[in-house]
């Protein structure tokens, strides 16, 4: 039995510690965050209920975060198999969003503005992008646990990526974040 | 190229699935003009920028509804695994109807029950049935026999602990805490055997306690003192506390005289549950200051205003470092 997990009091404070972490995870891959919130919660619960026939050898913030990453990945594979049930291809590329950078561009912070764009991306692709940006798997990975083609992982990570340029205001892409946080506190609304 | 070859070929860059080839191809395309090199910059800006995607989990709410899963879990694992057989199931066949099962299972049950307390995030003070007071920290537990049945009063603990402890002569109250067991002559004291640290600390406020590990003979402290057990070389050493900080968890008061920011830096780390760190230079900066149930942010203005380190928060805490 694992050290860490003889009692509760021990439990408690692995998951205060990881949650936040846990939940970002399951989040990325699924846009959902009550859904993402679940997938912690259980693999939290069935780690406690099997504290005394696993053994956990490696660490256990990197058991959790796989636990946490393939309980979504299963999740996303399901809602992606729907999605492209309705339609032939993948969705079309969403057309010039420079429009909508404009008014993202006074909408306030940062970070709501990177929220927005990563919202804005299609469903199908957001995953795939999701996997490759954050849980550093192959295009070869991805296509063998989604069961899709490695031609299709490519076309997603184009399409997600070309989006998020396109969506976010130039200025932040330029990298200018202190000027431009300048420039909108200087905006007369 | 078509602009979605173009973007195909970035993101492979960026996320490292790019070929040889690919990469002669995504190189020629740059060269060709300054606009190539400026969407190319701007993906991968975009790119890297994702990582400021954050989204506010509360903890507090999530650890309340798991912890009361897993209560039910383990209430209806006790009925399925219960020795006393059909008479259990009688009793919670009755408990479903007149909702008195757990007194009636109890009051059929003659061996001593092992009760156990345990405070979740908040500190909880307890009363023993020997009068004896006890306050447990955030995240700690100690279980004892009902009634302490027995010649001794014996009590588990997890985590961190004052006691203030009634004396009696014929039957001594003794903890045991990770490995270790610590026996009171008469005493109140501070005890932190969290199952995480590799060690287990004592402080002594009044009286005197024994400490001992489970091999090694007993050391005696004295009020004002304070022993740490190391779990790796079980060894115990003991000396004079400097400060109270040791009781911070349950006065709220932190009190620093002349110490480096190094030494500050753990004692917050510790009392806010966080990480502090200072970089080299700050590490020996001298500090003197009392900080009286300061939130952390209060504190750390005050070690940023009166000391001249400069103060970063961190994802997971904070970072201190000299001008």
């Amino acid at each position: 039995m694992n050290l860490l997990l003889n009692d509760i009091a021990s439990f408690e404070r692995l998951f205060r510690s990881q949650h936040a972490g846990l939940v970002l995870s399951a989040h990325r891959i699924l846009n959902d965050k009550a859904r993402a919130e679940d997938v912690v919660q259980d693999v939290f619960l069935n780690l406690w209920q099997k504290r005394e026939e696993v053994s956990v050898t490696e660490n256990l913030p990197a058991y959790l975060h796989r636990a946490v990453t393939n309980h979504a990945i299963n999740i996303y594979k399901q809602q992606y198999n729907k999605l492209v049930q309705h339609a032939e291809d993948m969705p079309e590329q969403t057309g010039n969003a420079a429009a909508q950078a404009d008014t993202a561009l006074i909408a306030g912070e940062l970070s709501e503005r990177i929220e927005k764009a990563i919202a804005s991306l299609p469903d199908s692709s957001r995953g795939v992008f999701m996997l490759s940006r954050f849980e550093e798997m192959s295009y070869k990975e991805i296509a063998e646990r989604l069961e899709i083609s490695v031609k299709t992982v490519e076309k997603h990570m184009s399409n997600a990526l070309r989006h998020l340029r396109n969506y976010l205001p130039v200025l932040v892409l330029m990298g200018l974040k202190i000027f431009f946080e300048f420039a909108v506190g200087c905006l007369p609304f | 190229m078509n602009t979605e070859k173009q973007y195909e070929l970035i993101a492979k860059s960026l996320s490292g699935n790019i070929s040889d080839q690919e990469k002669a191809m995504l190189e020629q395309w740059l060269g060709e003009n300054a606009e190539n090199a400026t969407v190319y910059a701007q993906a991968k800006r975009a790119w890297e920028l994702t990582a400021e995607q954050t989204v506010v989990a509360d903890t507090d709410a999530a650890w309340q509804k798991l912890s009361s899963l897993i209560a039910e879990g383990e209430k209806t694992e006790v009925i399925r695994i219960s020795p006393v057989g059909w008479f259990t199931r009688i009793a919670a066949a009755v408990a479903v109807l007149v909702g008195i099962g757990f007194l009636f299972s109890t009051f059929f049950d003659k061996q001593p029950q092992m009760k156990t307390i345990a405070s979740a995030n908040e500190m909880l003070k307890v009363v023993l049935p020997d009068s004896s007071v006890v306050w447990l920290n955030k995240g700690s537990q100690i279980a004892y026999l009902e009634n302490f049945e027995g010649d001794k009063r014996e009590v588990k603990l997890t985590g961190e602990a004052f006691f203030d402890v009634v004396h009696k002569e014929d039957k001594p109250f003794v903890i045991e805490a990770n490995k270790t067991t610590i026996t009171d002559i008469g005493t109140s004291f501070n005890v932190r055997a969290y199952s995480n640290e590799p060690q287990v600390e004592v402080s002594v406020a009044t009286g005197v306690v024994g400490f001992s590990s489970t091999k090694k003979e007993q050391v005696i402290l004295n009020a004002g003192y304070h022993a740490v057990f190391d779990l790796k070389s079980a060894t115990i050493h003991s000396e004079q506390n400097k400060s109270a900080n040791y009781m911070a968890w349950k006065t709220g008061q932190l009190m620093f005289e002349n110490n480096t920011l190094g030494e500050v830096a753990a004692t917050l780390s510790r009392y806010y549950n966080t990480n502090i760190v200072t970089d080299s230079a700050a590490a020996t900066i001298l500090f003197t200051g009392n900080f009286n149930h300061a939130g952390i942010g209060d504190a750390m203005r005050i070690l940023e205003t009166s000391t001249g380190v400069e103060v970063s928060k961190q994802q997971n805490g904070y970072n201190m470092s000299a001008r």
